[in-house]
């Protein structure tokens, strides 16, 4: 591959990093506070809970453990 | 202009301590909302998408990873970039797909070795969990030396105790607000981190980008420098075989991909999320953070790569100090920045970077300690109530950080610093993949063979150098015949671990369906 191929492809990238820093940081900044706040509310009144249906629990399991007979 | 020439004066030092102060008072603050071991090690699973985004970058952009990226600018100029296509790359393909994490999410364990025992056996369990702390203490092992490079790098301190009280200072720092905190603690500070870190990191972009003559300096610098990957050697450097070369590229190309799908400490925030749903989004959207973690720290490598070759007599200076041992590549980047940024804005970027150092610290040590106490004390123990795993993970916290400082404090890097973590990596990497994939994906997979393929993870260290020339000189001696080379053993030792997976899974498969063992 040519030389100039690589000198394009590499300032495209930088350009990239520099671009998607800027970015992140005014996208992701004051919604994440927001969300900061929303989970030390929810860990007050107990974690886990919030919206709703899209949480997953862990599948319920026996109340002792097996001992290692499968092995 | 002398080589430790500094701008950092008491006013940079000023901001820095109340940075680390405030960093302080955030770990007593978290600890009010730490109700129970949920709370403690995945914040409750609480996370959105913002803000598993944002503390995810803390996380990934550690001034470990600054400094491994800039000292690869500086020794690989503009090649050194390959890293950042295909670590892009491999996180694309997860988000788009959701292949493995959303899954792993889908089986709302604390951690990966409570998902062996879910899938395979409690053995299988303890005997992942032992790999991956090992892997990633060791790999972690060089952080604290790293991080304190920087520092000693850019305040000027020539002094060799003042590295060790920095590292062990910066440490104290970070045990005492996880200890206390958690996961809650690591995730307020992590955003912190992030905006300080993001907005620091473009700051010093700025600045190299301005004197590198701007875009078209950056240009025609690119013109003579090493650009082409797959070359086995840098044009730059009259040493033979200096460079990247087709074998390193495939390497790196299987080992990272592997790792950005499977590291624990990633793989923790994609357990602290929501729902699978986020967690594959998380990596779709991580795909801007872990560009930009590839990328600036790289500009700014070669920044100082152009810095002293502009700058010959300090030039000199520096490699005649690289020769005698008593500095490193890795002291390139922040001796440069030591002189491009002025005075009271190089105590910021500073702050910015030991925002970094600690972000990347205490989900590190929050992982590890979490697994010993969730997956090895634990199921040993027969169980422990939730109060006890607090207990010991913040215990484990201690232990790993007193390791963390002895063998930052003696263990010299024989090679780049990221080819070390790359090597140490592969330690749990290697076991990891087939016993995670195959586990999700492949009914057949058996415990037997999750229990073969993750003890042969430890042929990883197989590709550290000091074990390479161990293996040539007693096997392979003729040094113009055959000799086993890095990024060979690299690829052996990663592909071998799923090789004795499929093999003993095929000849000795479980006697009972996956997936009927209790977790603990």
């Amino acid at each position: 591959m040519s030389g100039t191929f690589w000198r394009v492809l590499w300032m495209a990238i930088l350009g990239g990093g520099l671009v998607g820093m800027a970015g992140l940081l005014l996208a992701v900044s004051s919604g994440s506070v927001r969300e900061l706040r929303q989970s030390l509310d929810e860990l007050k009144s107990g974690g886990e809970g919030g919206e709703g249906g899209e949480s997953v629990k862990p599948p319920p399991l026996p109340a002792d453990p097996e001992p290692e007979a499968a092995e | 202009m002398g080589l430790f020439d500094t701008n950092f004066t008491s006013i940079d030092w000023a901001i820095v301590t109340v940075y680390l102060a405030g960093s302080i008072l955030i770990g007593l603050w978290a600890n009010r909302f730490v109700g129970g071991l949920s709370d403690y090690l995945v914040a409750g699973r609480t996370l959105r998408i913002r803000l598993a985004l944002a503390t995810m970058t803390g996380t990934e952009l550690g001034l470990v990873t600054v400094m491994y990226v800039a000292e690869l600018g500086y020794t690989k100029q503009f090649a050194s970039l390959y890293l950042a296509v295909i670590e892009v790359g491999g996180l694309a393909v997860i988000g788009l797909t959701g292949l493995v994490v959303y899954r792993l999410r889908q089986e709302a364990v604390l951690t990966v070795p409570e998902y062996y025992q879910r899938r395979y056996t409690q053995t299988v369990r303890v005997v992942g969990a032992v790999m991956m702390v090992l892997a990633g203490v060791l790999n972690m092992g060089v952080f604290l030396k790293a991080g304190s490079l920087f520092v000693v790098g850019v305040t000027g301190l020539e002094d060799p105790v003042a590295l060790k009280l920095i590292m062990t200072g910066l440490l104290l720092l970070v045990l005492f607000y996880t200890v206390l905190g958690g996961m809650v603690s690591v995730v307020i500070t992590d955003l912190v981190q992030f905006l300080v870190l993001g907005i620091g990191s473009l700051v010093v972009s700025g600045f190299v980008l301005n004197e590198l003559g701007g875009i078209d300096g950056l240009w025609e610098l690119s013109g003579t420098t090493y650009i082409d990957p797959f070359l086995n050697d840098n044009p730059v450097t009259e040493a033979a075989g200096d460079g990247v070369g087709p074998w390193m590229l495939t390497a790196q190309w299987v080992t990272l991909s592997i790792a950005v799908m499977l590291w624990p400490a990633t793989v923790s925030r994609t357990l602290a999320v929501k729902s699978p749903t986020v967690a594959r989004r998380l990596y779709l959207f991580s795909t801007i953070p872990f560009l930009a973690r590839r990328t600036l720290p790289a500009l700014w490598g070669i920044g100082a790569f152009a810095f002293f070759a502009l700058h010959a007599d300090l030039g000199r200076e520096f490699q005649e100090q690289i020769d005698a041992k008593g500095l490193s590549t890795l002291s390139a980047m922040p001796l440069y920045l030591a002189k491009i940024i002025p005075t009271g804005l190089l105590g910021i970027v500073t702050a910015a970077m030991l925002a970094a150092f600690m972000s990347t610290h205490d989900s590190y040590l929050l992982c590890w300690s979490g697994v010993i106490a969730q997956d090895i004390v634990a199921p040993l123990c027969g169980g422990l109530s939730d109060r006890r795993r607090v207990l010991v993970t913040r215990v484990s916290i201690v232990v790993i950080g007193a390791f963390l400082l002895f063998w930052g404090l003696w263990y010299e890097v024989g090679q780049e610093l990221w080819d070390y973590l790359v090597i140490t990596g592969t330690v749990y990497l290697s076991g990891a993949l087939p016993v995670i994939v195959g586990g999700l994906y492949w009914r057949r997979a058996s415990s037997t063979a999750a229990l073969a393929a993750l003890a042969c993870g430890l042929i990883g260290v197989c590709g550290l150098p000091q074990v390479i020339d161990v293996i040539n000189q007693n096997l392979f001696p003729d040094p113009k015949g055959f000799q086993v080379f890095p990024a060979m053993m690299m690829l052996v030792t990663m592909i071998t671990p799923t090789l004795v997976f499929v093999t003993v899974s095929l000849l000795v498969p479980d006697r009972q369906p996956p997936g009927r063992e209790q977790s603990s």
